[in-house]
């Protein structure tokens, strides 16, 4: 085995870039995404996931550009209209939730791509983003000068969602973790799970956006929902379940890189498959029987 | 054939055949078993298509629905063998597999994945066509014959493999049929929008009928007419992109299906429950005089609404002047149904469900608009044809008043 097999990956001067951005998105998405997962609300990721499309075409009709806080602004208005639309479906209109879910996500998928497709001279977007994004071309966009180390905005920008969640995660702790494993007790302390709920939702649409131009849409739901499925199965506390999730998607990045390199392929794709990898090990290395993850 | 006519009979057989089998997906609650399907047959399809250069539409679906197969085989494993919850796993294997299948695409770049991906109808050439007819013949001889065991295999499986029916044999085929569909469908509205196709059509029509067969024909008439609007609004707009609107087009029945649709939807609950509600507030009236009747001592002020009285009247069950309200005889008989009703339930409640007799009142208050003539007699021979009620009032019979 020689070393050059090891390092060729690095040699390109943006790699560093890519996998710094692989690994912020990864962190971003992942942290919010374990509290979907242990809420069981995975599949209101998935949907997000699909549904910020309007609203990141629309933030881009106002705000003329794919690295502006209307976009995130828009899509986290969307993705959180469309699971008040699904849990109104479900609870007034007596249709089955995941039934409620397949019908609203598509319809904003759908109003998306027409948006996109309208407006197509103005909103300068990658359709073929939207399914697979494309890292390599957004981290050749704007660069930031800081310093004297030129930055792509793509890096700030998944970096500050990175933060957003980790601070997300830090500061409302106790908050989550009461309201995610005992929604009664949460209430009696005047935590409100809806107002939990809410923040959750709206902070996954934001992380969807950044991970749009890494990963595309339906890929996020990997990054939202692997990292925190693999570490389940081998811890059953919470903030190993967080760190772990970082662990997760850091591993994920830099596997990514060399995956991409080594067969030629999407970034984005190997991400996720160097996740899913990492998945089977956990499930291989360490399949115990784990009841219930235990707070605290 | 044109263009435009293969593309408007592909959607109405697409239209036809998804919502057939949608409305079994939605009441099995399979919708987004469906949308993990149309993401986890992407490798298959990759693979389908860079193996053979022809592309043989066969062929294609082949490999396809081994992809499917091999993702559900996953997400069954994951979900007996490890603790992960059925959403997580979903979520997993829908996101997995399309990754694997992205990869690969970037990597053999296969002619004609575009289609897959995002859908164009205008791909579909004679070949997918027939395919297509053959599976929609297949299916709308198959479904109906078989509709009975289908129906309760969906809605109850323990209770038909107790019956002895050959429960896995239906899900596999099932499974395997929808497979299929999913895999055509894709072609015309891309990967993601699969479940518009599905899921949509099906839970229109649960807003508007309560049985099973009913719902298929309705949910295949709402994708079909839905599939042709999006085709034609597409054709009349050349930018617009054909999945998105046969999406859109659905979606927008299912929404009026949601407000208007006779079993659930939104307008024809209202005007029941307001019907409902003014039925029973008439019929208070109507008891508060009778009451007034029955104890004429009892004189207290008694407020009604207009409106109700106005329909009463006009209903010829209470007589008005300008100051007084009286019962005319057939709003009396009505009144002592009522009271009828509630004193037999009181006393049914007393002797049948141990009640105490200060606690019997505001059950029978609820009750004596729902009981009807069948189960009044029903209570009266059960509890041998009682006087009086646990109050020691007595209990109007049907015959006294028939005779007054």
């Amino acid at each position: 085995m020689n070393l050059d097999f090891w390092i060729d990956p690095w040699r390109s001067p943006t790699s560093i870039w890519l996998v710094i951005t692989a690994a912020f998105t990864a962190i971003a998405c992942g942290l919010p995404g374990s509290f979907l997962v242990l809420r069981r609300m995975s599949l209101a990721g998935d949907a997000i996931s699909h549904s910020v499309l309007p609203g990141i075409v629309i933030g881009f009709l106002i705000a003329g550009s794919l690295d502006s806080p209307w976009l995130i602004a828009g899509a986290a208005f969307t993705g959180w209209l469309t699971v008040m639309i699904i849990e109104l479906l479900y609870r007034r209109g007596g249709v089955r939730e995941d039934a409620a879910t397949g019908v609203v996500f598509t319809a904003m998928f759908s109003i998306g791509v027409v948006l996109l497709r309208l407006f197509a001279s103005k909103v300068d977007l990658d359709p073929d983003c939207v399914l697979f994004g494309n890292l390599e071309t957004a981290i050749h966009g704007r660069q930031v000068a800081i310093g004297s180390l030129s930055v792509p905005t793509i890096v700030l920008l998944t970096g500050s969602t990175a933060l957003l969640a980790i601070a997300f995660v830090t500061f409302l702790y106790h908050r989550l973790l009461s309201t995610s494993f005992d929604p009664s007790l949460a209430k009696l302390t005047a935590q409100s799970p809806a107002l939990s709920q809410s923040l959750l939702l709206a902070i996954t649409a934001a992380v969807v956006v950044s991970a749009f131009q890494t990963v595309g849409a339906v890929m996020s739901v990997a990054l939202l929902v692997l990292p925190a499925a693999s570490c389940l199965l081998v811890t059953r506390r919470l903030p190993h379940l967080l760190w772990g999730v970082i662990i997760h998607g850091t591993l994920s990045a830099i596997g990514g890189l060399y995956l991409a390199t080594w067969f030629n392929c999407n970034l984005g794709a190997s991400i996720i498959l160097t996740g899913a990898g990492l998945f089977f090990l956990c499930l291989l290395r360490f399949k115990q029987s784990i009841s219930v993850i235990k707070p605290g | 054939m044109t263009a435009l006519h293969s593309a408007l009979l592909a959607a109405l057989l697409l239209g036809i055949v998804s919502g057939l089998l949608g409305s079994f997906v939605v009441v099995r609650r399979m919708a987004l078993t469906g949308d993990m399907l149309s993401h986890a047959v992407l490798p298959g399809v990759v693979a389908g298509l860079a193996w053979n250069t022809t592309r043989n539409p066969l062929l294609v679906l082949i490999c396809a629905v081994l992809a499917g197969v091999v993702g559900s085989v996953t997400m069954n494993g994951l979900l007996r063998h490890t603790r992960l919850k059925p959403d997580a796993v979903l979520a997993l294997v829908l996101s997995v597999f399309f990754a694997l299948g992205i990869a690969m695409i970037s990597r053999v770049q296969p002619a004609g994945v575009q289609a897959f991906l995002y859908g164009q109808v205008a791909a579909i050439d004679q070949r997918d066509l027939l395919l297509l007819l053959a599976v929609t013949a297949i299916t709308v001889t198959v479904v109906p014959l078989a509709f009975r065991s289908l129906s309760l295999v969906s809605f109850d499986a323990s209770f038909a493999r107790l019956l002895g029916f050959p429960v896995r044999f239906f899900d596999i085929a099932f499974f395997l049929l929808l497979t299929v569909v999913i895999v055509i469908a894709m072609q015309a509205v891309g990967v993601v929008l699969v479940t518009a196709m599905l899921v949509t059509p099906a839970a229109a029509a649960r807003f508007c009928t309560h049985s099973l067969a009913k719902t298929t024909a309705i949910s295949c008439a709402i994708g079909a007419v839905g599939g042709i609007a999006g085709v034609w609004i597409s054709a009349s707009r050349d930018s617009l992109p054909t999945g998105p609107l046969m999406a859109l087009s659905t979606t927008l029945l299912f929404a009026a299906a949601a407000l208007l649709g006779p079993r659930r939807g939104w307008l024809p609950t209202l005007l029941r429950r307001r019907s409902e509600s003014h039925r029973i507030a008439g019929e208070d009236i109507l008891k508060t005089l009778w009451l007034r009747e029955e104890a004429p001592g009892l004189i207290q002020p008694l407020i009604f609404k207009e409106g109700l009285l106005k329909k009463l009247a006009a209903a010829g069950l209470v007589h008005r002047t300008a100051t007084t309200v009286d019962l005319t005889p057939t709003g009396r008989d009505r009144a002592a149904m009522l009271v009828r009703s509630h004193r037999l339930w009181e006393r049914y409640l007393t002797e049948y469900a141990a009640y105490k007799t200060d606690h019997v009142h505001d059950d029978a208050e609820r009750a004596e608009h729902w009981i009807d003539e069948a189960r009044m007699a029903l209570l009266a021979t059960k509890l041998g044809n009682p006087a009086l009620d646990p109050h020691g009032r007595s209990i109007p019979s049907i015959d006294k008043e028939v005779n007054t």
